[in-house]
């Protein structure tokens, strides 16, 4: 096997692994967020961000909206949807084992997955907007316009989710019920909403995600599974619930995805992508950022 | 003692459970096959057809099982099979959901509970070669319309057969045509770039294409294969780029087709792109890219517009369907026609006289139906269609046009 | 209360189940192997997901190990699948010890553990889909070569249905009598409270990684099994999320951590959803899944004990009633 490859190719790829990794890390916020208030991993997450796609492809598609002012339909439209899966099944449960909060959310994602195949098919739909053609030429580096705005609206979120929580009360409401619900209770928090506003929240992330992915990227009933995956990777290496690490970490991934393609032959880079997890996981598995916690 | 009793009481409620199931099972599927009969019919002929019609490439698998329907119904409108005595063709669909084991259990119902004459299938190799495995030990014919793997055939098996073409044939006719381009005002192809998703489909295809890329002379200076649920090939495409080819050959599905056009554009890349009859084939191709899949070459198995047959074939087809007939409708469509004919030679529904009639089948062209671009239709002696030519397109003002083999209508355009 | 009682049960339920070859057809003998597969697998499952408390979506990793060392020794090697077993166990025993020492080894639990191993099988997938000595993408068939019991294949279903009998009879009598040993009761402390088992002595990272290496070898087991009676392994057959979430969806509705459970789950489910395919798979595609789907939010919400657990519910109320006062144990199965 011979490792061909060039400069170019090279800086070419750490360009677009930056891009993808904002893409990442913009996916990944949603997930952490809700595991850093609740202690709930939502399996569902990637199916949630396969609602997000279809709902903006078929503005897109059919209501002819320019693909970035879908985000005031999108983002309000997940928080609620959010709002409603969590009242509808995980809050009932909330006090049982996290086994069961697991199987229920992996539920939702069977049921959300196979309704979205009964509903619009297995058909790959993506769409071909007057952003799509847009670049920008760096030397020999070319990236997309449309993921360059992809990584600006993941780094926005990023800060907007971490100054909401520290500045508003509302956010500190979260991080109180958070760190210890029986103190919040105690001094007059409302735990159970506070576990609804973030549980939007975080669904309502991927809103902003589905309208800034759909330039560029597909829909299809299965594409919540890999996106999903890559999404407990990249809150698993962040060191879950920590936001800024889960940007960090969608980086890495990025990076390791398409460095692991310049570098490797054939599709060992998704390899490549697992070893670098596996690693962390033996050095570091408290996350990139995190301190040991023993 | 308590305990002892409820559990007990549970186990055999499972097993009870277990048998009702069974039952319900057995009613329910006995139902809906007399259901399906036709009304006055003497005698009906049941095909099994196993396709992913749910899962990743539900699609596809829709395709084929139009294309199956569609033959079906034309054949049970013209009297059926007149051998014996206007017997209706019915259809037992299963769906192999793209997985190997489901499409295990498929076969085994197909033969075992609903006790079919023949089976059509499947699309995927990877659910072809176990699904293969189990008709021949239930010792029941099998015509492979769609799963391209070189080795499905090459097991000494006596019940299966093949009539769509091998993955090797693509690889084959994709660098007859590299070497042809230059006659056709092409560049001289000296050197090509592969570039392949990594399931079967694309490593298959793409040892083909090493293989006959080094029978031809040509070189080939790059070999990327990637994940096909990637989220950017950028990385990819531009090391395909680095490498210069003069064309560059792929194996995709359809999302990953998507990707590379648009990233190969946006690389300012100015090669000629030749898909394996990926992606490219399905018109959401044309339909998402617009001019981006401009000059974008592919290989299909049914063109629209190549003679008259096909076009009338495509007129019908879009009027029940809606959409454009692509190779795996056709497979499907003639699949149907070849085993009908065996049955028609056989006059009978015994598996083993069906198994001779097909390795016997013979479809002439003109006489009978053939829509596939040959003048007849017979089976090796390993039960693979003897030939079955491939069309090279070139998506042109967002229509295939139809450029080899030659003579064809259509010109080549070089960016 | 006789002690042997429970094994002289099982043993009694296995033999009559031997005679279900006199009265199902083909079809349904092979769903009957299915369900053996699967029930096997998901009992192998709930020694680490359900009496040990861990999480682990990634049994599929263990799973396709067995299955593909099979193949592969069979294929590469022509050697008997009874050598291929041995070698599996020994392989899964060391990935299942270094995954459970990665991971147990900090204080990280939970919903860690689920997501660690589910990174895990995917992996796998990838790594075995690039290895052109395991078939690639394409997977591995092998060869039918008759009856014969050297390489582990029989004719029609009969012979797996019995070796899947005596499998689902072996796991359920050495889970019954593990449950009267010291190291279930770790286990079962370890779930329900680990800082208190830790204090009362238990290494709880040991009793861990234990459970682990015991449940993914046997998931081999079920693997090899699998692999010979498809004749058939493929990267996404074995390995994966979905066939993990498979293993565990039969314990879960059957209920997790106690002996019974994944058999009745499997029996209930695995027919179930081969009828739901066969009927409505053309008309809904996906139905299948959807029900899956369904059949697990609706446990979840409505029986989080599963059927076993709701049965043990409901016995304990009706002898609550007739007099003895019992406390109330959660889920398990008070044989």
């Amino acid at each position: 096997m011979n490792l061909n490859f060039s400069g170019a190719v090279l800086s070419q790829a750490v360009a677009s692994g930056i891009m993808l990794g904002g893409l990442f890390a913009l996916m990944s916020i949603g997930l952490t967020l809700i595991w850093g208030v609740m202690k709930i991993i939502n399996f569902a997450q990637g199916e949630f961000l396969m609602v997000a796609l279809y709902l903006a492809y078929f503005l897109v598609a059919r209501g002819h909206i320019d693909p970035y002012i879908t985000i005031i339909i999108t983002v309000p439209f997940m928080f609620f949807f959010g709002i409603g899966i969590f009242r509808a099944t995980i809050s009932p449960i909330l006090k049982d084992p996290v086994m069961n909060q697991i199987m229920l959310t992996l539920g939702v994602s069977l049921i959300l997955q196979n309704l979205a195949l009964m509903l619009f098919s297995a058909n790959v739909q993506s769409v071909n907007t007057r952003y799509s053609t847009w670049n920008i030429h760096l030397g020999s580096v070319v990236i997309s316009g449309t993921q360059l705005i992809a990584l600006v609206g993941s780094v926005l979120c990023t800060l907007g989710v971490w100054y909401f929580l520290k500045t508003t009360d509302s956010g500190r409401a979260i991080r109180a019920s958070a760190q210890n619900p029986t103190a919040a209770t105690l001094m007059g928090i409302d735990v159970p909403r506070t576990y609804l506003l973030a549980f939007g929240l975080g669904s309502a992330t991927l809103g902003l995600a589905g309208s800034l992915m759909i330039p560029f990227y597909y829909t299809s009933p299965t594409v919540g599974v890999f996106l999903g995956l890559i999404m407990f990777i990249v809150v698993v290496l962040g060191g879950m619930g920590n936001l800024l690490g889960c940007f960090v970490g969608g980086l890495v991934i990025g990076l390791a995805e398409t460095v692991g393609a310049a570098v490797f032959p054939g599709s060992l880079a998704r390899v490549f992508t697992f070893s670098i997890f596996i690693i962390f996981l033996l050095f570091r598995p408290q996350g990139v950022l995190s301190k040991r916690q023993t | 003692m308590k305990h002892r009793t409820s559990i007990w009481a549970v186990a055999l409620i499972a097993m009870l459970a277990m048998s009702v199931a069974a039952g319900v099972a057995a009613c329910g599927s006995s139902s809906s096959s007399s259901g399906s009969s036709g009304s006055s019919s003497v005698k009906e002929i049941k095909i099994g057809t196993l396709y992913p019609v749910s899962g990743d490439l539900a699609k596809l698998g829709d395709q084929c099982i139009s294309g199956v329907k569609m033959a079906v119904d034309e054949i049970n409108a013209a009297g059926g099979i007149k051998s014996m005595g206007g017997a209706k063709l019915v259809l037992v669909e299963a769906d192999s959901q793209g997985k190997p084991d489901v499409g295990i259990s498929e076969i085994t119902r197909l033969c075992q509970q609903d006790n079919v004459t023949a089976i059509l299938g499947t699309y995927q190799s990877s659910v072809a070669l176990p699904a293969t495995q189990t008709a021949e030990r239930f010792q029941t014919p099998m015509l492979i319309t769609t799963a391209v793997a070189d080795a499905i055939t090459q097991k000494g098996y006596k019940y299966i057969f093949r009539i769509c073409d091998l993955a090797s044939w693509y690889a084959r006719d994709q660098i007859n045509f590299c070497k042809a381009m230059e006659s056709m005002g092409g560049p001289a192809v000296k050197t090509v770039a592969l570039l392949h998703e990594d399931t079967d489909f694309g490593q298959s295809t793409s040892a083909g294409q090493l293989k006959y890329a080094a029978d031809a002379g040509i070189k080939v200076v790059a070999n990327v294969a990637y994940a096909a649920s990637s989220a950017d090939l950028t990385t990819q495409v531009s090391k395909v780029k680095a490498s210069n080819p003069d064309v560059v050959l792929t194996t995709t599905y359809l999302n990953d087709s998507i990707l590379i056009a648009q990233e190969a554009k946006t690389l300012g890349m100015k090669q000629l792109f030749f898909d394996a009859a990926g992606g490219t084939v399905d018109p959401q191709f044309i339909k998402t890219l617009g001019d981006t899949a401009e000059n974008w070459l592919t290989e299909i198995e049914f063109s629209t517009d190549a003679n008259q047959t096909s076009i009338d074939l495509n007129t019908a087809y879009k009027a029940l369907y809606g959409d454009n007939m692509t190779g795996n409708g056709m497979d499907g469509y003639q699949g149907v026609y070849v085993l009908a004919k065996a049955l028609e030679d056989a006059a009978t529904t015994d598996k083993a006289k069906l198994r001779d009639a097909m390795a016997n089948v013979k479809l002439v062209a003109g006489v009978d139906r053939v829509v596939i671009p040959t003048k007849e239709i017979t089976f090796t002696a390993d039960g693979e269609i003897t030939d079955a030519p491939l069309y090279v397109v070139q998506i042109q003002k967002g229509v295939f046009q139809t450029l080899f083999p030659l003579p064809a209508p259509g010109k080549l355009i070089v960016p | 209360m006789n002690l042997k009682m429970p094994y002289i049960r099982i043993v009694v339920i296995g033999a009559l189940i031997c005679l279900l070859p006199l009265v199902l057809s083909t079809f349904y003998m092979h769903i009957a192997v299915l369900v053996l597969i699967w029930a096997f697998l998901a009992c192998a499952w709930n020694i680490i997901g359900g009496y040990a408390g861990q999480h682990s979506l990634g049994n599929g990793l263990y799973m396709g190990i067995g299955a593909y060392t099979v193949a592969y020794l069979v294929n590469r090697f022509n050697l008997t699948p009874w050598v291929g077993l041995v070698v599996a166990i020994i392989l899964s025993a060391a990935a299942a010890a270094f995954i459970g020492w990665i991971v147990f080894r900090y204080a990280l639990k939970g919903a860690y553990f689920a997501l660690v191993t589910i990174a895990l099988t995917e992996a796998a997938v990838y790594v075995v889909s690039n290895i052109p000595a395991l078939g690639g993408a394409g997977g591995m068939q092998m060869e039918y070569r008759g009856n014969s019991l050297a390489y582990m294949q029989f004719a029609g279903q009969n012979g797996y249905f019995y070796m899947g009998v005596v499998l689902v009879v072996f796991i359920l009598l050495l889970t019954q009598w593990y449950k009267r040993k010291r190291f279930f009761y770790q286990l079962i402390a370890v779930r329900e409270n680990e800082d208190a088992a830790e204090a009362l002595g238990v290494d709880t990272v040991k009793a861990k990684i234990k459970a682990n290496v015991m449940s993914g070898v046997l998931c081999a087991v079920g693997g090899v099994f699998y692999a010979q009676y498809f004749l058939y392994v493929g990267p996404r057959s074995v390995f994966g999320e979905v066939v993990s979430v498979q293993i565990l969806i039969y314990a879960i509705v059957g209920g997790l951590g106690t002996t019974w459970g994944p058999v009745v789950g499997a029996v209930l489910l695995v027919p179930l959803s081969e009828i739901t395919r066969g009927q409505l798979g053309n008309s809904f595609p996906g139905s299948q899944l959807l029900l899956y789907g369904l059949v697990m939010v609706l446990t979840m919400m409505f029986m989080p004990f599963g059927i076993m657990g709701l049965a043990d519910r409901l016995r304990q109320r009706w002898q609550h009633r007739s007099a003895t006062p019992l406390v109330d144990s959660q889920g398990g199965e008070a044989s």
